[in-house]
């Protein structure tokens, strides 16, 4: 029986630039690593992926469908008696970032997550309707626990220390702490913003560190939306 | 030829500095500009056969029907970019033979011969389509990269993720095997598939997969209005 | 001579040779950049494997040394190969391989396209299914939380009165529990079901229909919807197929982006045929049972037809067409005309049936008329 090392994995060197960040992380023999299906680029055969349902079935239908996360995820775990390693990437260009979590609570960008500890746990929780409305979806990635997570972000991270109020645009958020509050600015009535989808920003409150993204999808796409087609 | 790459890894581009009398082969669309007395004929073929047949299987493997002859008649530059935001490789090509995966290549010397290889029904679980180029003979090669291109000597074995895939050399066998265990995991989970290669030999892998981004991008992409 | 490649294993630089092939030996120099080196290798000494990409090369090396040499294997070499007695193993085997890999090929090809026959003609199933584990009440909370609109006292009243007018229909109480109306102010004549049970009616379509029954046959197919879960599992579905599909092509960013339209995903979902037959169904089965003219259904569908064919005529621009992709009721069916036919068939088939059978169809008691004026005023 090998005893799983579950401690921070020990050696990670970032490649790349901020534009296109990679990880190179070496699994001490032994190690765990808990990682979203689609963030390996490439690994070293002697490790061992196994692919289980994302913390049980339920869970992983809504992480799948609201949390925009995947059913399944992926263990990677190193059974041989050397280091071995993994290069670990994101569906977008941009940065990742790492972070130690000491059993605390943080919301994420759902998608954005690449990889994780053990000790890391995932939900989709009830985010709230000026959530939905804003264009960040129902739900929330909540991460909790202690332990390391990695996560990319579209673009380069900008890190704001909030005191108050603080508009974001949606798309642009990446991550932010749960003494914050999500609320909705609009610049018409409820139904018609809610179909138009214009005239919608969200409104952070409170006090703490929130993450953005310089770049959005959703920005992406509205720039890309009238060019095809003609 | 003298090939140097600039502004990388995420916006390179290969500026090719010819004699007089070299010829340079790019796909079509990758020309940026060019400086010197430069003769350019557009063709379907590469030297020594090809035609329209030949064009066309070019798309399946996500390279442009056409490609570009640049010929030098004194010494000039031709200035190359690419489809991708991401980096550039060039390789030389001493007879032996490299294998470039969906849509990298980007141009070559005239003595290097560009052929579709089938690379069997396994490449269709890849998603990174049918045919991939093979290149051969003696000369340099030019190929982009979604992201910025690592590569990994392979003695054994070694896994790669389809999408990460630019180029291999011939000596190296793949698999094209799911990630998991199952193969209701590998349909359901959105992974794909990951490409294991066996022998020894190097493979250049790309730091940044251009399907997931097209994937994270397209439900946000209006469809057609009738 | 025949053209190889020669690879020295200690800083695995690559060398173009010409071999030649002896009667009992292999043979060839190459240039390493300052001196050239010959090299011969006893047949009786080699060591061979296939390998490469696609197994299309033949490695040649011998037990001491770890150089290699290879070739392609193409016809010429097997020519090449099968001259010499001291390679004849190495030839029986590398023609062997080839048959092997076609033979496998087909066993590939078939196997692919029945798994993938039976993804595709499952998926409902399979998928739908899926969208059905998550829990009503789940659904509800969401729902509620986005679709309560404010409304006026005089509103709030209207709204009541078409909930008497609904509760004709004799449906399972559980049925009404689980659902909420509203009426919009929205002109255009839709109404649609949503997650949660909220089904939401339109102004335009309460003042374009004539009767009650046609009234009651657009809300039943509604709420035949919610009944059967189409909501979730259509979204469910959706998403379903475009993994599906995504896996075995590749590519279908076409087909993705319609089936997960941005534009109110929630508010205006796309059914699909099955999906659609199944509420119509159901609906004409509900009037039925409540005594009241299942007419009332394909008539409604008729009065929207033409108001679409107005719009059209009247404005035929983008601005009509989408307006006509948003009507949901009409949406999914390629063939209005067909439907409307259908319905009107079987709304007669069941009026026969069920005098037969000794029930009456009974008109509704309720004034259409003013009912239509109050929310043309108040809304």
């Amino acid at each position: 029986m090998m005893e799983i090392n579950t401690s921070p994995v020990t050696q990670i060197e970032r490649l790349g630039t901020e534009s296109f960040r990679l990880l190179k992380v070496l699994l001490a023999p032994g190690q765990k690593l808990i990682v979203e299906p689609g963030a390996m680029a490439s690994m070293e055969a002697q490790l061992q992926v196994e692919t289980l349902i994302n913390q049980g079935f339920f869970q992983a239908t809504l992480l799948k469908f609201l949390g925009g996360e995947s059913f399944f995820i992926n263990y990677f775990l190193n059974p041989d008696q050397k280091p071995r390693h993994v290069f670990l990437s994101q569906s977008t260009p941009g940065e990742i970032i790492e972070r130690d979590l000491k059993e605390e609570k943080l919301y994420v960008q759902p998608g954005a997550l690449i990889a994780r500890t053990s000790q890391v746990q995932v939900q989709v929780v009830w985010a709230g309707i000026a959530s939905w409305i804003g264009g960040e979806g129902l739900f929330r990635l909540e991460l909790s626990g202690s332990g390391r997570i990695w996560y990319g972000c579209y673009g380069a991270m900008i890190e704001k220390e909030v005191l108050g109020d603080y508009i974001v645009d949606s798309g642009h958020l990446l991550s932010y702490p749960p003494e914050m509050k999500l609320s909705l600015k609009l610049a018409g009535s409820l139904f018609s913003s809610l179909l138009t989808r214009e005239g919608i920003v969200l409104k952070l409150s409170g006090h703490g560190k929130i993450q953005l993204q310089t770049r959005s999808i959703k920005g992406l796409a509205q720039w890309l939306n009238p060019r095809f087609w003609g | 030829m003298e090939i140097e790459k600039k502004y990388g890894p995420a916006a390179t581009i290969a500026i090719c500095k010819l004699n007089a009398g070299e010829t340079l082969v790019a796909e079509g669309g990758a020309f940026m500009a060019m400086q010197g007395p430069v003769d350019v004929t557009t063709t379907t073929r590469q030297k020594g056969g090809g035609g329209i047949i030949k064009g066309l299987k070019r798309i399946f493997s996500g390279e442009s029907f056409f490609l570009n002859h640049f010929t030098a008649k004194n010494i000039s530059e031709v200035w190359l970019g690419t489809p991708l935001p991401g980096d550039i490789m060039v390789h030389e090509l001493q007879g032996d033979r490299l294998v470039i995966a969906g849509g990298g290549f980007v141009a070559c010397e005239s003595n290097v011969q560009i052929d579709l290889q089938w690379q069997g029904l396994k490449s269709i679980f890849s998603g990174e389509g049918i045919f991939w180029i093979k290149a051969s003979g003696q000369g340099k090669v030019i190929i982009n990269s979604f992201g910025f291109i690592y590569p990994i000597d392979v003695d054994g074995e070694y896994i790669v993720d389809t999408g990460h895939i630019v180029a291999f050399e011939e000596t190296l066998n793949f698999e094209i095997s799911k990630a998991s265990k199952s193969w209701i995991d590998a349909f359901l989970s959105g992974e794909g598939f990951i490409c294991r290669f066996k022998g020894k030999g190097r493979v250049w892998c790309q730091s940044h997969n251009p399907k997931s981004y097209g994937q994270e991008l397209t439900p946000h992409l209006k469809p057609k209005q009738k | 001579m025949y053209p190889g490649i020669f690879v020295q294993n200690r800083d695995q630089r690559k060398f173009s040779v010409q071999v030649d092939f002896d009667l009992y030996k292999v043979s060839f120099r190459f240039f390493d950049g300052e001196k050239t080196e010959y090299i011969e290798w006893a047949y009786r000494d080699l060591v061979w494997e296939m390998g490469g990409n696609r197994n299309s090369l033949l490695f040649l090396g011998t037990k001491e040394n770890p150089d290699r040499l290879y070739f392609e294997i193409e016809t010429p070499l097997i020519q090449e190969i099968k001259k010499h007695e001291g390679l004849k193993d190495i030839w029986q085997e590398v023609s062997r391989d080839r048959k092997k890999s076609s033979r496998s090929a087909l066993i590939w090809a078939t196997s692919i396209i029945s798994v993938l026959t039976l993804l595709i003609v499952f998926r409902g199933p399979i998928f739908g299914s899926l969208g059905s584990a998550i829990p009503f009440s789940w659904e509800k909370n969401i729902a509620d939380q986005v679709l309560n609109p404010k409304i006026t006292t005089e509103q709030q009243t209207l709204v009541k009165k078409l909930d008497h007018l609904i509760k004709k229909l004799k449906v399972d109480p559980e049925w009404t529990d689980q659902l909420t109306f509203h009426i919009s102010s929205n002109t255009e004549p839709n109404a649609y079901a949503t997650l949660g049970g909220h089904v939401f009616v339109n102004k335009g379509l309460i003042t374009e229909l004539k009767s009650s029954e046609q009234l009651i046959g657009v809300i039943a197919h509604e709420m035949a919807h919610v009944h059967r879960r189409h909501v979730v599992r259509s979204l469910s579905q959706a998403l379903g197929v475009f993994s599906v599909f995504q896996l075995l092509i590749g590519d279908i960013s076409g087909l993705a982006a319609i089936l997960i339209d941005q534009g109110g995903p929630l508010l205006n979902l796309q059914y699909s045929r099955e999906l659609e037959e199944q509420a119509d169904s159901d609906a004409l089965m509900q009037m039925i049972e409540s005594q009241i003219d299942p007419i009332g259904l394909s008539q409604s569908l008729q009065i929207i037809r033409d108001q679409q064919q107005r719009l059209i005529s009247q404005s035929p621009g983008s601005e009509a067409l989408n307006q006509l992709q948003k009507i949901e009721i009409l949406n999914s069916h390629p063939d209005i005309e067909k439907r409307i036919q259908s319905l009107t068939d079987r709304a007669q088939q069941l009026k026969q049936e069920s005098l037969k059978q000794g029930r009456s169809i009974s008109p509704i008691e309720f004034d259409y008329e003013k009912f239509k004026n109050e929310i043309k005023e108040r809304f």
